[in-house]
């Protein structure tokens, strides 16, 4: 699929989409099979979708980019031919990564997170008023941007209607927690599970309590598919969600451990997201994610990159609300070298070699948001070291409750183990009236880096 | 070594049973608490824990549980402060049976950390008697309630909180009969919990012509509306485990409906006619509860975002006033 002559570089939108007119044909040719019926150029999304954001954007500019791109921003209609073809539609909330690998186990049921609607208000740019419609119902901006997600629930304009939701509560954090509570009062089936505080580090005395927390939310499934989940349904998807993160492991080896790093910001970010819920197609999520790392191959095998060779490698911790902060970020001269989006527990294997409710249990108690915040900081210092950062961003989400505090422990305990710089930002949806500001801030700190050569 | 538990599931009996004078962690509420909290917290945390961080001092442990999110963050802040200490028992937010026996054996791990700390092991009499002097407490309590204006019941609150059982019992015995209370409008208070600094503003809700009836904070009547009731034979760790998990839960409790009819019924049973929902400045558990509040207490609302700074202020007392009018 890669062409010789199209050298690695990330472009901007106008050039974009007059540079892959053709693309769908020249994906077409390459593949095995037809090219994907959802995919498109940003215009179209821009144009038929309303996602503006877009046409502000740097994006990498291979077909496996356009391809990942267009998986990621046609999920709607995804979710909309499956409930029209009958499926069942199951809402994931806050577990990240677990609950929706026991959906998939079922037939005909399509898992999602409706969480993902914290990014709505930055791809359209505010236009859908979705910040608006929660602050009405009382979700101001003192909570973190996952508000947009009642907004979504109360205006049935972004997805469809679950038809169960799956409520993870427990050590998460307040925000989701109260959005979770407003949302059991929309009349929606709902399953809730307990996700226990984890003292620190492992926790296998919790496993049987969670394995158990998981075996409702089975049957919960189950009954909803009209066929119980067996533990081999569990163990298949089990398989199928490990090979999706073997791929992702290889695309983060390669893009967060070679210079020139061969694979932007954003689109390794959006190959982290499918990780979590494969995007409503857990097998297109695996051809999605296998012709992104062929293409990060063939550049490193080529020693070809995105980004010059000399710029700051860091890890970055926290998801930003706006997409366009990472493109920034890099434009300035940074490179991630490692991340910690919230989810580290959703890119490892899970075990095969024990029972699968069980194996699920454990990977759903690393989650680096059920513990301390000191445990988040340690896996921030192994991805440090495991990628050769010189330093760390920390993201804070604004109004999110774990971002009050974390931050600070974090930044002490990178600085006690590794002596890096820690850089701590605030990102709001549209980050555009303190582009300069995180400019300022993101040039300071490479100034800093460099300074430390 | 200065032990408190911190939010309402930690049994304090148990540390009483341990020879720990553990008294309840009630921030001062101060701005100057505030202050110098936030400095060891970041601007983003609730005042409350703010408050309580600003408090800290050198030789503190804190035995709290991880009822919200910024609870158990703070907890942790805490710990990682110089010379001083704390533990976190998990606490589920569900009410399940099973999350029911996760918190007996978390209580079961508290029990044991506190014998490696102390170098003690638990004595079940000693534990008994902690218990039975505490039902005492709460039962006492609950008699004179009513005869209580709402600053002085959060006053007795925040003092039970604080004494040992034996001594709170002579206060109680010392406590002269109620004196008459102007007439108001009867009120359930609900929302975070209240700090000393704050009983100003129960005073304030007085003078404006509001009679606080009910309060549904754990610092109101849910600290004292339920019972262990230890059985002769019973296994008083995990009696004590139970009563706790099932006493009238906090608003973090998911789903929370317990919660509400809980409040419900304590307004119906005390006329309440309004509501006065406080959250203080960066709470989400009570602050985004205020629009379902008026929904399911079914009574007219004042819904308050308060930091400590705003008590006395003339925005809360001007609107305060506005609401009690409207009641009359």
């Amino acid at each position: 699929m890669r062409d010789g002559s199209r050298r690695p570089a990330r472009i901007g939108y106008e050039a974009w989409n007059a540079a892959f007119r053709g693309l769908r044909e020249e994906i077409g040719r390459d593949a095995v099979e037809a090219p994907p019926a959802y995919l498109d150029t940003p215009r179209c999304f821009v144009e038929l979708e309303g996602d503006s954001r877009l046409r502000r954007l740097r994006f990498d500019n291979s077909p496996a980019a356009l391809r990942l791109w267009s998986f990621l921003l046609s999920e709607n209609d995804r979710l909309a031919a499956a409930r029209r073809e009958g499926k069942k539609i199951v809402g994931v909330l806050k577990d990240l990564g677990t609950a929706p690998v026991l959906a998939y186990a079922a037939p005909d049921v399509v898992a999602f997170y409706p969480d993902g609607a914290w990014w709505i208000p930055c791809v359209m740019e505010m236009s859908e008023g979705l910040l608006r419609i929660a602050d009405a119902a009382g979700f101001g901006d003192e909570v973190c941007p996952v508000r947009a997600t009642l907004a979504a629930f109360l205006n049935q304009a972004h997805f469809p209607r679950p038809d169960l939701l799956v409520a993870a509560v427990g050590a998460c954090c307040d925000d989701m927690s109260c959005l979770m509570q407003r949302l059991a009062d929309l009349d929606i089936p709902m399953v809730w599970w307990e996700l226990p505080y984890r003292r620190d580090g492992a926790a296998p005395g919790l496993v049987p309590f969670a394995a158990g927390e998981l075996d409702r939310v089975r049957r919960a499934v189950g009954d909803l598919a009209g066929r119980p989940i067996t533990d081999d349904m569990l163990a298949a998807a089990i398989r199928k969600a490990n090979a999706v993160r073997s791929r992702l492991a290889r695309i983060r080896d390669l893009s967060y451990g070679t210079t020139p790093v061969p694979f932007p910001a954003l689109e390794t970010q959006i190959c982290e997201m499918l990780t979590l819920h494969f995007c409503s197609d857990l097998d297109e999520c695996l051809r999605v994610l296998d012709a992104v790392a062929r293409e990060i191959e063939a550049r490193v095998a080529a020693g070809e990159g995105v980004l010059p060779a000399d710029s700051c490698r860091v890890v970055w911790v926290n998801p930003v609300a706006d997409l366009r902060a990472m493109n920034v970020f890099e434009d300035l001269g940074g490179a991630l070298a490692g991340t910690e989006y919230l989810f580290r527990h959703a890119l490892d294997p899970i075990r095969e070699d024990v029972a699968p409710l069980d194996a699920l249990a454990e990977a759903a108690l690393r989650d680096p948001m059920i513990g301390t915040a000191a445990y988040r900081a340690r896996l921030v210092v192994e991805e440090a070291r495991r990628y050769g950062a010189e330093g760390v961003i920390i993201s804070g989400i604004p109004g999110a409750s774990h971002s009050a505090t974390e931050g600070l422990v974090i930044r002490q305990e990178v600085a006690a183990t590794l002596g890096l710089p820690v850089l701590e930002i605030a990102v709001p949806p549209v980050s555009d009236a303190s582009g300069s500001q995180l400019a300022a801030r993101f040039e300071a700190f490479f100034d800093i880096i460099r300074s430390r050569r | 070594m200065a032990v408190s538990t911190a939010c309402s599931p930690v049994p304090r009996e148990l540390l009483e049973a341990f020879g720990l004078d553990a008294a309840r962690l009630i921030p001062p509420g101060t701005v100057e608490s505030e202050s110098r909290g936030e400095a060891r917290s970041g601007a983003g945390a609730c005042s409350w824990c703010k408050s309580a961080l600003g408090a800290l001092q050198e030789g503190d442990v804190w035995i709290g549980g991880a009822t919200c999110d910024q609870m158990r963050r703070t907890l942790e802040l805490a710990g990682r402060t110089a010379g001083a200490d704390s533990y976190v028992v998990g606490v589920p937010k569900t009410r399940t049976p099973e999350a029911e026996e996760l918190f007996v054996r978390e209580i079961g791990n508290l029990a044991a950390e506190l014998a490696r700390r102390t170098g003690r092991r638990l004595d079940p009499e000693a534990l008994r008697r902690a218990i039975e002097a505490r039902d005492r407490v709460r039962a006492r309590m609950r008699t004179v309630r009513r005869g209580l204006s709402g600053s002085e019941f959060t006053a007795l609150v925040h003092l039970a909180e604080r004494l040992p059982a034996g001594e709170m019992e002579d206060v109680l015995d010392r406590l002269p009969p109620p004196a008459a209370r102007p007439p108001g409008v009867p009120v359930l208070v609900s929302g975070s919990p209240t700090t000393p600094a704050e009983l100003g503003w129960f005073r304030l809700l007085e003078k404006a012509g509001l009679d606080v009836v009910a309060d549904a904070t754990c610092t109101g009547d849910r600290a004292i509306d339920f019972t262990v009731g230890l059985s002769p034979g019973e296994d008083p760790l995990r009696a004590l485990a139970l009563a706790y998990f099932r006493r009238p839960p906090c608003l973090f409790v998911r789903p929370n409906d317990a919660f509400y009819e809980y409040a419900a019924r304590l307004a119906a049973e005390r006329g309440a006619r309004a509501v006065v929902w406080r959250s203080v400045r960066g709470c989400d558990i009570c602050g985004l509860e205020a629009p379902r509040a008026e929904r399911l207490l079914g009574r007219p609302i004042l819904a308050l975002d308060m930091s400590y700074g705003d008590a006395d202020s003339v925005r809360i007392r001007t609107r305060v006033e506005a609401f009690a009018e409207s009641l009359r």
